[in-house]
């Protein structure tokens, strides 16, 4: 390695006391100081300078790298802080990025799971929601279907509906008897409608004229039948005592309702 | 220290000598060797995933799914990096559902790929995939599942392996189903984490398309024609449940049935759908159309008698009623009541070709009623210029003209709704957005569809062609249909070969729901309408008009 040249030139002098150079600061070096232009007052901008943004911009550079507070702040220890945490905030926004990208990548792989379920979940709703099978568990639960010939559709009249729930609203409803509880006590304590079997059977429409077809059939419709569709039947009050269901309704074959 | 100078010297050097082959090196990388590596980096890192869009699901009018998309892969391989296709094949054989003999063969083909399943289930794929076979790869699909399998599965249609309809809705909204595919890019690090994944190009899923079929409907009607084929073994048949208020499709029934899920397997016939795609000479059912013009134009009314002998002479040809019977005065009504053609071409003579004609192109004969279900044939009615001495002598009794059962319903649907042509349609919503109802036209007066109505109620009543069919509490109207078919040997009408149909409403006074049923060529049993459709129109009405709540009417 070669020595510096300050100590070859000690130790070619021996005896001699060297004052040693003065120990030099990091940073860069302090720039010289510009004097002023002799016959010119100091800080006056010489006039032949070219004009135009670019050189402003230089300038406004230069100035900014001349800055007293930016040479300060290189100077100073604080740079090191800064750059440190510059530094960390790089990798630290690298990881940020890297999870973040992880993440989408999870939640891609979710969203993909996630359609695939949806997408299963519906077709096994359309096949579970299918007649057929619905049918078949009904079957399963004792149920049956109700004969075609045994639906029939309660009319609503409006004038003559409401005097006649006024009618039964007033009229006392007569007790029951035990062994068979009517089926207005039924419904009001909560049991559920479908339990309630029509047993009617001697009831029937009176409004004149509306007759159907499948009116004599359905008085001859055999009591099973009846039996079979309890579980679909809305309850049925006799006339007069309550206003009559709009919809659809089951009689079991007992009752002949007109049509409407 | 010279020596030690020397050393250090050295070590200089042999760290300056491996500086310079580095840089050599580096230099040689990053310039010669450049474009090969940047593109190896960027096969190894980067990587271009389709994202497929999601088809739109089609529903019925109550939500159901009918066609639902769900993800699945093509699974694929690449035979040159098969160490060992035997093994492979015993792997995958059980896993695809493939015999070994037949992944072999594909495995040892000399291609670098080939395609081993396309549209497997995802679990399926997956499971696949992490056999972890060297150059076996699934690149991700969507794939189409039909969860009721044969319901409307005509209708419906098919998808092919590239995503796009090919048939049926499937072909024809196939625009709005279909979406757009995207793409998606992704930088992976070493251990093949993604490191970045953005996307050049969005998918944008399909839209829904909700339909104006009930699934029920569909299914009972489907059920009613499948009894029908197991009791006549007819060629083939159809049946059409409209609305005749708004000309909304509740059903459209096709026989024989089609696995939508595997159609592969049914004979390309099977797979029409012939509501629109069958084109027929209607027979008697038309006589309500030649009916309705003569009303229309006071040229008849309901109680005018006419003389009807058993046959008449038009032209060269002499036309017969189907029973022998005297000559006898029937009424409008009891004409159509009782089929007869002598009484239809009797009016059909008093109306004139001319009136004739124009009222056939009136009812929408002629030109696809715009349903919007793809291949919708237009029939073929005879212009009036062809017209030929005995042209009247078959036109008003539905012989000589080709119609679709679609038309026919349309038609009766004129009829029932009271006197208005409305096009029917199958969708109801696109994307939730619901679809107007099509504005129609009249073309004949309610008065006129009133007196119509009440005549073909003749039809279902003791002394009908139809009597045997009813439901209780509802009164029923239509008209039975028995039509010789062509024979294609010898053009002539055939002895044995006819199409049976009946298309009629309920209620009657203000019909809700009407139903069209057409057999081809019912082989046993019976060959009449009254028969062999009008009990199918009976069963599928007798369930749909309770399910739907309609009251019997006055």
């Amino acid at each position: 390695m070669t020595p510096p040249p300050a100590a070859a030139g000690a130790r070619a002098l021996p005896g001699r006391t060297l004052k040693p150079p003065p120990r030099r600061v990091s940073g860069p070096a302090r720039p010289p100081l510009r004097k002023p232009a002799p016959g010119k007052p100091r800080g006056a901008a010489p006039a032949e300078r070219p004009q135009g943004l670019a050189v402003g911009v230089i300038d406004a550079f230069d100035a900014l790298s001349s800055h007293r507070l930016l040479d300060r702040l290189i100077r100073g220890r604080l740079w090191i802080g800064i750059v440190a945490f510059a530094l960390i905030g790089i990798v630290a926004l690298q990881l940020f990025m890297l999870k973040l990208n992880s993440g989408i990548g999870r939640a891609l792989e979710s969203q993909s799971r996630l359609q695939r379920q949806n997408a299963s979940l519906s077709i096994e709703n359309s096949e579970l929601a299918a007649g057929d099978r619905v049918e078949e568990q009904a079957k399963k639960l004792g149920m049956t279907l109700v004969p075609e010939e045994a639906l029939r559709f309660r009319a609503s009249h409006a004038r003559s509906d409401v005097s006649r729930a006024e009618h039964a609203l007033s009229t006392p409803v007569a007790p029951a008897p035990a062994e068979a509880p009517s089926a207005e006590q039924e419904v009001s304590s909560g049991a559920p409608p479908g339990t309630v079997e029509t047993t009617t059977a001697t009831t029937s429409e009176s409004s004149a004229g509306e007759t159907t077809s499948g009116e004599g059939e359905a008085q001859t419709q055999p009591a099973s039948s009846g039996e079979s569709i309890a579980a679909a039947t809305t309850t049925e009050e006799p006339q007069g005592t309550t206003a009559p269901v709009e919809g659809v309704t089951a009689d079991g074959g007992t009752q002949a309702a007109p049509a409407g | 220290m010279a020596f030690v100078q020397q050393r250090v010297g050295l070590i200089f050097a042999a760290f300056f000598a491996l500086l310079a082959l580095a840089a050599a090196r580096t230099a040689y990388l990053g310039v010669v060797k450049a474009p090969s590596l940047r593109q190896a980096a960027s096969n190894q890192q980067i990587t271009y995933e389709t994202v497929t869009a999601q088809r739109g699901a089609i529903t019925d009018r109550n939500g159901v799914d009918l066609a639902v998309s769900e993800p699945a892969r093509d699974l694929s391989a690449d035979p040159y990096l098969l160490h060992n296709p035997l093994y492979a094949a015993t792997r995958l054989a059980p896993l695809l559902g493939q015999t070994q003999a037949t992944l072999l063969r594909k495995l040892t083909e000399s291609s670098g790929f080939v395609y081993l399943a396309r549209g497997v289930p995802a679990h399926q794929a997956e499971a696949v995939l992490a056999l972890k076979i060297p150059g076996v790869d699934g690149t991700p699909v969507m794939r189409r599942v039909y969860p009721r399998k044969t319901l409307a599965a005509q209708v419906l249609g098919q998808v092919g392996t590239e995503g796009h309809g090919l048939s049926g809705l499937e072909a024809s909204f196939d625009g709005i189903l279909h979406g757009r595919t995207g793409e998606r890019r992704v930088v992976s690090d070493a251990i093949g984490q993604p490191v970045s994944i953005t996307e050049p190009h969005t998918e944008v899923p399909g839209e829904s398309v909700q339909l104006t079929l009930d699934a029920n409907i569909q299914q009972r009607t489907e059920d009613v024609l499948q009894a029908v084929a197991q009791a006549f073994i007819p060629k083939d048949a159809t049946a059409i449940v409209m609305e005749p208020q708004t000309g909304a499709v509740l059903a459209v029934a096709n026989w024989p049935q089609v696995n939508a899920n595997d159609p592969s397997v049914a004979p390309p016939e099977a797979t029409e759908d012939r509501a629109v795609g069958f084109a027929y000479e209607p027979g008697s059912t038309f006589k309500a159309v030649t009916v309705a013009g003569a009303l229309q134009t006071h040229t008849i009314t309901p109680e005018e008698g006419f003389n009807v002998p058993d046959q008449i002479q038009v032209a060269d040809r002499t036309i017969h009623d189907d029973t022998e019977h005297p000559e006898e005065t029937l009424t409008t009504a009891e004409i159509l009541a009782r089929s007869s053609n002598v009484g239809a071409i009797e009016i059909g003579a008093k109306e004139g070709a001319p009136r004739f004609n124009e009222w056939v192109h009136k009812f929408g004969f002629g030109r696809p009623t715009g349903v919007g279900l793809p291949r919708e044939e237009t029939g073929v009615t005879l212009p009036l210029s062809k017209y030929s001495g005995s042209s009247m002598g078959n036109l008003p009794i539905g012989q000589g003209e080709l119609v679709t059962p679609m038309q026919m319903a349309e038609a009766y649907a004129t009829i029932a709704n009271g006197g208005i042509l409305r096009r029917p349609h199958i969708v109801q919503a696109i994307d939730g957005h619901t679809q107007p109802v099509p504005r129609g036209k009249r073309i004949i007066s309610p008065a006129t569809a009133a007196e119509l109505r009440r005549m073909l109620e003749g039809v279902l009543a003791p002394g009908g062609t139809a009597a045997e069919v009813s439901i209780p509490g509802y009164a029923l109207a239509g008209k039975t249909g028995t039509a010789s078919k062509v024979d294609p040997l010898t053009h002539e009408y055939s002895k044995t070969a006819y199409v049976a149909s009946f298309i009629g409403f309920a209620p009657a006074a203000d019909p809700k729901l009407l139903t069209a049923v057409v057999v081809d060529e019912p082989h046993t049993g019976s060959i009449y309408g009254g028969t062999v459709a009008a009990p199918a129109f009976g069963q599928v009405m007798s369930f749909a008009l309770p399910y739907l709540g309609i009251e019997p009417g006055q």
